[in-house]
This record gives structure tokens, C-alpha cells and sequence, in this order.
């Protein structure tokens, strides 16, 4: 059996260092655009070799932690992040999951220390201080409540267009559709289809008109908020 | 543990971080959208994490996904990448087969680039890309990572080549004196004879030009910049007539833009062309010792040349 595991392990570590040795041939800074793909690929490549192997420390010192799966999770990707930034350091004397799995270790601890921290300062003890949700959760007031408040006061900005800005900005031959009606319509949840049947312009002509505008819009109307 | 199937694709575990600033991004939006605000988001998390991974500059911060009013606007998941461009980052569900791309997130964009979440919301899973805007895309039909990867290190190359010959300021006085650097040539090497007709009678003044390239593939374009300098009799001007044309073409394509900008890149003077402009112009006049930049823009990609009297 353990020769086995052994045999595994260095079929792995030939194949991760393999690809290491071809991220480092290919330099970041070359000027062939060739080359510097090529050197992404292989680090896209040996992240997924390495999140595939099998061979990514289970971190079961901290098994007993109450966050463990998102301290994890967390660490990981920070772990992930860090060996594609300093893959040029990765010595080959070494096996590369001893490597990444010495990094992990360490971003375990300094994802749970700041968490702790964090924890204590923030949230009542007896709350769980993880705030992932999954889909059925964001969809639950419970988790993030319906606040139109702000929905609202937008809407008065805009129904209010103290300079004519909003009004003053229409699209070209058809003056009855100008920024104003179209932010009040999408505000109240209409679709582009159908704002363009209301007015007969096609959905391109109206939304582009809308998007090129969009940073003077919001210059505009973050000066009332 | 022996993964064989080809298809490059990228995960990213998404946590604390991921989840807390979605949360944040989602406060004060009405319950219709919360779920959309919330998965672009994670879309643009996920891949801000991606591009830093694998060495690009992503700017998230200087994005409207991050900016709480424009996602009341617009349903936006932008991500701004240093130098680049614009990427659009769109979230699909498992279950998904096919992608709508809203109508507001249609122009401005490098590329659209779709990531894959679960019921869970623990994990992100980049599926690939497509570079021009439709309404619908089936999953099936987007171009790879791997073409993701060359594409964005393609246009990352040529836009790092705009910008190294941007830092070269050319000394126009010299022209005056007779001295003119080699990048810029006389226009009969660069205008047809019939564009130089109408656009150039001789005067007591220098003319040169330079052809530019912008864009690459698709939207890549060449145009003959020009630059006229007059010295005006008895005064420290000179006053400068800067002209845009096709190179070996008879008109501009349209949106072409000449922006005339002081030496803090503050614009002063822009132009652009409308269908079937054969060129576009700008004149202005310069004091000894002044700086000025005429950038020439088309679509997202620019050029910018600095000059000095």
C-alpha cells in the first residue's frame, strides 16, 4: 500500500514540476505575447493540478474549529494566489505539494487569527461569525433584508432633476425619450424589450444612448445622495 | 486524482472575503435584484482573483460594479483591467445552458467572460469567454481559457507598446530648425497624392506625419496622424494644425476620435469623426516651452504622442 501512495506521489510531483519547469521558461516579462500566454496556461494548468491532486493538506489540526470549512476555503484560494505569484521562487529540491501545502499551513493560521479577531470585536459570541450564504439564503430577508429606502430616494432625485439634466438629455429625433423616463422605467423593474416596444426604438439604439451617458449620470446624481 | 480531460478552467473558492463584500453590495437593493447584484459580485470577485492569479492588474475599485449606484442602474458586473480594458464578468447557475448578457453592458468591453456557481455558493468555476456582445450565448459556444489567456495577453502586449512610445516627447521647435526625427515622416510617403490635395497647401511651414496602428484583429485600424507647424511672424507661437486620415483608405471609420490634451492629460480640443469623414482636424497655437499630447482613440484602444515648442 505505502508503496503505492509513494509511487502516486512521485507520478504527481514529476507532472506538477514539469509544468513549473515550463512556467519559469516562459517569462512574464518577455515581449512575445506568445510567451506570456503560454506561461499563464501552465499556471492555470498546474492550479487545477494542484486543486485536482488529491494531495492538498485537510488542515485537520483545526478540524474542530466551528468555521473550519470557510477558514479552509479562504486559506486555499489565498494559498492558490500566493503560489502562482512567487512560482519563480519554488524551489525544485523539494516536492511541490510540500510547498504549497507549507503555504497553506500558514494562510490557515492568519485566515482563523483574523477571523478571531475579528469575531470578538464585531459579533455577539454566541453568533457565528461565517457569513456565507448560499442561494436560497440570499433570497431570505431573513439574511438580507428588503431595504428600498435608498430605491426610493433615488427615484425622488430623479423625478425631481433639480438642474433638467435628466430631461435636457434625450435621444436623437425622439424627444419624449430622454434619461429621466428611462432611469424611472428600469428603476421600477422594467425590462429593456420593454421599454423599447413603449417608444418603437430598438432595444441597441436606447440602451447604447443610456450606457455612453452613464458616468455623467452618476456624477449627477451622487451629487444629491 | 489523474484528470485528463483538457478543457482548462479555473476555481475559485469563494468565502469570507468573497461573500462579505457581495453582502455589502447587496444592502439597499430591492429584493427583485438582490440575487443578481449578489452573483455578479461573486462573478467579479472570482474573476479579480483569476486575473491576479495569473498576473494581470485588475481594478475593481475603479469599476461600476463596485460603485453602489451604478449597480442600481445597470445590471453590471464590469471589471476594469489595468491598461486593458473593460471585461464583463456574467454568473450562470449549474442548471443554465445558455447566457443572457444585458443590453446595458454592450459596448465598452473586451470580452465577456462567464462563471459558473452552484446552489452552494462555496466555489466559482470560470467556464470561458466570448469577445463580442450578443444577447444570448449558449455555454457550449464560448471560446476556451486558453483563448481567454492569449487574448488578454495579447491585447495586454500591444497596449504596453502604445504606452512605452507615449513617453517620448517630440521636440517640435527642432522641426522648425530643420531636424526631424525619423518617426515622422513627409506626408508623400503617407497620403495618397488625392489626399494631399485638399489636405495640405504649402505655406512657410513644416509638415510631418505618422501612421498609427490601434487596436488588434478585428478593430485594428491604421490612420496617418499628421502635424502642420507654422511659426506666426514676430511671437514666441507657433500655431499647430493637427489632421487625422486613413492610411490607404479613403474615409475614417466613424467614432474615430483626435483629442488634443495639455501636459497633465487634461483634454482640450476633441474631434470625431461622423460616417464618411475623409478626415478630422484640430488647430490650436503653442508658446515656446509648452507641452501638449494629441491622443488618437478608437473604440477602447488609444495612442497618445506628447510634443514640446
Amino acid at each position: 500500500m505505502n508503496h503505492n501512495f509513494q509511487e502516486r506521489d512521485d507520478v504527481l510531483n514529476l507532472k506538477l514540476q514539469q509544468l513549473i519547469e515550463e512556467i519559469k521558461r516562459c517569462s512574464a516579462s518577455s515581449d512575445s505575447a506568445t510567451i506570456r500566454g503560454k506561461r499563464r496556461i501552465a499556471l492555470n494548468k498546474l492550479v487545477n493540478a494542484i486543486q485536482s491532486s488529491g494531495r492538498l493538506s485537510r488542515q485537520s489540526k483545526w478540524l474542530g474549529e466551528p468555521n473550519y470549512e470557510d477558514y479552509y476555503n479562504e486559506a486555499l484560494q489565498l494559498t492558490l494566489m500566493e503560489v502562482c505569484q512567487k512560482i519563480d521562487e519554488y524551489n525544485p529540491q523539494y516536492p511541490v505539494m510540500s510547498w504549497v501545502n507549507k503555504i497553506f499551513s500558514w494562510r490557515f493560521s492568519d485566515v482563523r487569527n483574523k477571523e478571531m479577531k475579528r469575531g470578538f470585536t464585531q459579533i455577539p459570541k454566541d453568533q457565528k461569525s461565517a457569513t456565507v450564504l448560499c442561494l436560497d439564503d440570499i433570497n431570505n430577508e431573513k439574511f438580507l433584508p428588503n431595504d428600498i429606502s435608498e430605491i426610493e430616494q433615488l427615484k425622488e432625485i430623479i423625478q425631481e432633476d433639480s438642474e433638467g439634466f435628466l430631461r435636457s438629455e434625450y435621444l436623437e429625433k425622439y424627444p419624449q425619450v430622454n434619461l429621466q423616463i428611462i432611469l424611472l422605467m428600469l428603476l421600477s423593474e422594467k425590462k429593456w424589450k420593454e421599454i423599447s416596444q413603449e417608444f418603437g426604438v430598438p432595444i441597441s439604439t436606447i440602451s447604447s444612448f443610456y450606457q455612453r451617458r452613464m458616468s455623467k449620470i452618476i456624477d449627477y446624481i451622487q451629487k444629491y445622495i | 486524482m489523474n484528470c485528463t480531460t483538457d478543457a482548462l478552467s479555473f476555481v475559485v473558492s469563494l468565502s469570507f472575503e468573497a461573500h462579505s463584500i457581495a453582502q455589502e453590495y447587496s444592502k439597499g437593493i430591492p429584493k427583485e435584484k438582490v440575487q443578481q447584484v449578489y452573483l455578479n459580485s461573486l462573478a467579479v470577485y472570482a474573476v479579480d482573483n483569476y486575473l491576479r492569479c495569473m498576473g494581470f492588474n485588475p481594478n475593481w475599485e475603479n469599476s461600476y460594479s463596485r460603485n453602489n449606484l451604478a449597480i442600481k442602474l445597470m445590471n453590471v458586473a464590469d471589471l476594469e483591467v489595468k491598461n486593458i480594458g473593460k471585461l464583463e464578468c456574467r454568473p450562470v447557475l449549474v442548471d443554465q445552458e445558455k447566457i443572457e448578457i444585458p443590453a446595458e453592458v454592450s459596448s465598452d468591453r473586451i470580452g465577456y467572460i462567464v462563471i459558473q456557481f452552484d446552489s452552494s455558493l462555496e466555489t466559482a468555476k470560470i467556464l470561458g469567454f466570448t469577445r463580442n456582445y450578443a444577447a444570448e450565448i449558449s455555454l457550449n459556444q464560448l471560446q476556451s481559457l486558453e483563448d481567454f489567456l492569449m487574448y488578454l495577453t495579447e491585447c495586454e502586449v500591444v497596449k504596453s507598446h502604445q504606452t512605452e512610445t507615449k513617453l517620448v516627447t517630440v521636440k517640435i521647435g527642432e522641426w522648425i530648425d530643420g531636424v526631424v526625427d525619423a518617426a515622422w515622416e513627409k506626408l508623400d510617403r503617407l497620403l495618397t497624392p488625392q489626399q494631399l490635395g485638399v489636405a495640405f497647401k504649402s505655406e512657410i511651414s513644416i509638415t510631418r506625419g505618422q501612421k498609427i496602428d490601434l487596436g488588434i484583429q478585428l478593430d485594428r485600424i491604421s490612420l496617418a496622424l499628421v502635424l502642420k507647424v507654422t511659426p506666426e511672424q514676430n511671437s514666441n507661437e507657433v500655431s499647430i494644425l493637427t489632421q487625422l486620415h486613413p492610411f490607404q483608405g479613403i474615409t475614417l471609420p466613424e467614432g474615430v476620435k483626435l483629442i488634443i490634451s495639455d501636459e497633465l492629460g487634461e483634454v482640450v480640443l476633441e474631434q470625431e469623426s461622423r460616417e464618411d469623414d475623409n478626415w478630422i482636424q484640430s488647430a490650436f497655437d503653442v508658446e515656446l516651452g509648452e507641452k501638449f499630447r494629441v491622443g488618437v482613440s478608437y473604440k477602447e484602444n488609444s495612442v497618445v504622442r506628447e510634443f514640446e515648442f
